[in-house]
């Protein structure tokens, strides 16, 4: 990983120096082709040591003027992965190599001809990999530069509506909640809060619009209906239950599944209904043990029932029991995460 | 501050009510069959940045629910501390400032008496128990050494969990340090759901802020509504304690420092409740007789059905 890193960086560091210029065209296609072959970078970013944002932009006009579709998606899929190492550290270098995906996936690859089913569901999982590379560094910013970008192309494609709409949510969840909730105080303090929280209802509004969209186009995407009914019950909506129950019965994937039981508990422990939030809590730890979210969200519930001793036992086993995980689904759906999936898909299509 | 009623409370502080009165200790929680039998107030009587000494039964005025209350007794420093240390270790503490905050809290302990017991949580986006309540203070400088820093900042999860890994209603004054640096940014409870927990958990809290805008002294900070004070100081209030803002990491070791030396100089103020034996919400007022100072305790405290 390290070694990786390095040469992604060397990578950055020739971008903004303009340093010497190889021959662009074989370094690039092997660096491609090792890519390909190897899903690494460390072989690959080395081969590209040196390279300049001019060395770069020659070489995606090179393989678009290819047509071959392989190679397209192979480049495309490689500078999402450059994208993905960079981010942390350097945005704009990640962005840069986003906006040369974007290229070869866009013009190259449904640019001068219809796209077909195939291009277009490639090209949705591509942009929507590329928008949550930025997601994950809580940027929405950019993310939404991408998403919207992304939509202008391919406006059919309900995996990008989904993202769309994580950017308003995360947008509004990080809205300060504190200052929504705070009306007391000074006039200026209850302006702001007034402000934020209106803001932030309107960025779940946006968020809706984008679920629903998704789910017009595509009924069968649990990700955007399990969405749709937590903003709906954020909003105080009572279609809210019915999404996520629908949500649940179709989940699949380990983070939708355990994002549903979450939710339509938190749903059911406000409609009363304190042994259906139970149940659903039990699945989802037992789905994701190292998750906190469903011990806190079971031990909230005790102590609200008036069974604080039954809420203290179940933090003290949170606590001792729950190890810290990477893939953390709560933690993910609050902070913006790498869309795993979708790159998961890319690369294994890339490397078929 | 924290409001008790307790069959335990009359075995250790002789109170002649506690015998013929009724009433059970429920998980910490006052229980009313017929009446409780005594409150306990932790209250914080300050001068400015000093604490006033020497008060007596006769200096205090209580109210339950809006009722005078005859205060039973009052003592200072009477009992040894549960220390529960709730530190903020995300990424954004990384360097300087976790290593201020480790020199902070591992002094603070240093400083503790031996009665005191003290554990330490540390949370990102998870929340860890490094160590339980212990009397071996050794064990938790330690352990406050391996802190390290990482990840997104769950705080209003954590202070959820420390509420919970502490019992009032025992022979000791139940407390929590919280600290953190930033916005809470991935906890499942929400702000107003945890004021309600602090408020019935019977539980002192502390909370140190490090304010990230240099430009922020903590009194600006605190008035333009900024930084994550809102919130904090909204938690503290429903926990009877104070807010203490540092606006460089250098500062903490005093903030800790002085955070430690209020809770050394509280009162346990104690009265039998009469005249309000409804359950529910008991809203508590006190006041100094003839004494001006700056007077902390819980709200309130709260009796189940």
């Amino acid at each position: 990983m390290v070694p990786a890193l390095l040469s992604l960086f060397a990578i950055l560091l020739h971008l903004s120096t303009g340093a010497a210029q190889p021959a662009a065209e074989p370094p690039y296609d092997a660096a491609v082709r090792s890519y390909q072959r190897t899903g690494g970078l460390t072989e690959a970013s080395a081969a590209l040591d040196g390279w300049t944002r001019d060395d770069f932009e020659t070489a995606v006009d090179t393989v678009m003027s290819t047509g071959d579709e392989q190679q397209l998606e192979s480049a495309a899929v490689f500078h999402l992965e450059v994208a993905v190492g960079l981010a942390p550290a350097s945005p704009d270098g990640a962005m840069l190599h986003v906006r040369l995906g974007e290229r070869l996936v866009a013009n190259g690859l449904l640019g001068a001809r219809t796209a077909g089913a195939e291009d277009g569901v490639f090209a949705a999982r591509w942009f929507s990999a590329a928008a949550s590379v930025f997601l994950a560094q809580t940027d929405t910013v950019r993310s939404r530069a991408v998403v919207e970008r992304a939509l202008r192309v391919a406006p059919a494609a309900a995996y990008l509506h989904v993202v769309a709409g994580e950017v308003e949510e995360l947008e509004a969840l990080q809205q300060d909640g504190d200052i929504a909730q705070d009306g007391r105080g000074s006039q200026r303090r209850m302006l702001i809060a007034a402000r934020a929280s209106m803001e932030a209802l309107a960025r779940l509004s946006l968020a809706e619009r984008a679920y629903r969209q998704a789910v017009r186009l595509d009924p069968a995407l649990v990700r955007a209906q399990v969405r749709l009914g937590r903003v709906l019950f954020l909003r105080d909506e009572p279609e809210a239950t019915a999404w996520l129950e629908r949500g649940l019965a179709a989940a699949g994937v380990r983070t939708d599944r355990v994002l549903a039981l979450l939710f339509l508990s938190d749903a059911r422990a406000h409609a009363g209904r304190g042994d259906d939030a139970r149940g659903l809590l039990a699945e989802a730890r037992a789905l994701a043990p190292g998750a906190q979210a469903p011990w806190l969200a079971l031990a909230q519930l005790e102590e609200l029932s008036g069974h604080p001793a039954a809420a203290r036992s179940i933090v003290r086993e949170a606590l001792t029991t729950a190890a810290p995980v990477a893939d953390d689904p709560w933690i993910d759906y609050r902070g913006g995460a790498l869309n795993q999936e979708a790159l998961a898909w890319l690369r294994s299509r890339v490397r078929r | 501050m924290a409001a008790v009623a307790r069959a335990s409370l009359g075995r250790r502080l002789a109170l002649p009510v506690a015998a013929c009165v009724p009433a059970v200790l429920l998980a910490g929680q006052p229980v009313f069959r017929g009446s409780v039998e005594a409150v306990r107030l932790d209250v914080s009587v300050m001068r400015g940045a000093t604490p006033v000494a020497g008060l007596t039964a006769d200096d205090f005025v209580v109210s339950d629910n809006g009722i005078p209350q005859e205060v039973a007794q009052v003592t200072q420093e009477a009992a040894p501390l549960d220390l529960l240390l709730v530190l903020d270790t995300s990424g954004s503490m990384a360097g300087a400032p976790l290593a201020a905050l480790v020199a902070a809290a591992q002094r603070m302990v240093q400083s503790l008496t031996p009665g005191d017991r003290v554990g330490l949580v540390a949370f990102s986006g998870h929340i860890a128990m490094p160590t339980a309540l212990t009397s071996n203070h050794v064990d938790v400088v330690r352990a406050l050494g391996m802190l390290r820093a990482a990840g997104p900042t769950a705080l209003r999860d954590a202070l959820f969990a420390g509420l919970h890994l502490l019992t009032p209603g025992g022979d000791t004054r139940p407390v929590i340090v919280l600290f953190s640096d930033g916005r809470d940014t991935t906890s499942w409870l929400a702000a107003p759901d945890l004021e309600g927990v602090v408020r019935r958990s019977g539980v002192v809290l502390h909370a140190v802020e490090l304010l990230r805008d240099p430009r922020l002294t903590p009194g600006r900070a605190r008035v333009a509504g900024m930084g994550q004070s809102r919130s904090l100081q909204r938690a503290v209030e429903a926990g009877g304690g104070r807010l203490w803002s540092a606006g460089r990491p250098d500062e903490l070791e005093r903030r800790f420092a002085s955070a430690l030396a209020e809770l050394r100089a509280r009162y346990l103020v104690t009265y039998q409740p009469r005249g309000v034996s409804a359950p529910g919400w008991h809203e508590v007022v006190v006041r100094l007789r003839r004494i001006r100072a700056d007077v902390l305790t819980r709200p309130g405290y709260f009796v189940p059905e």
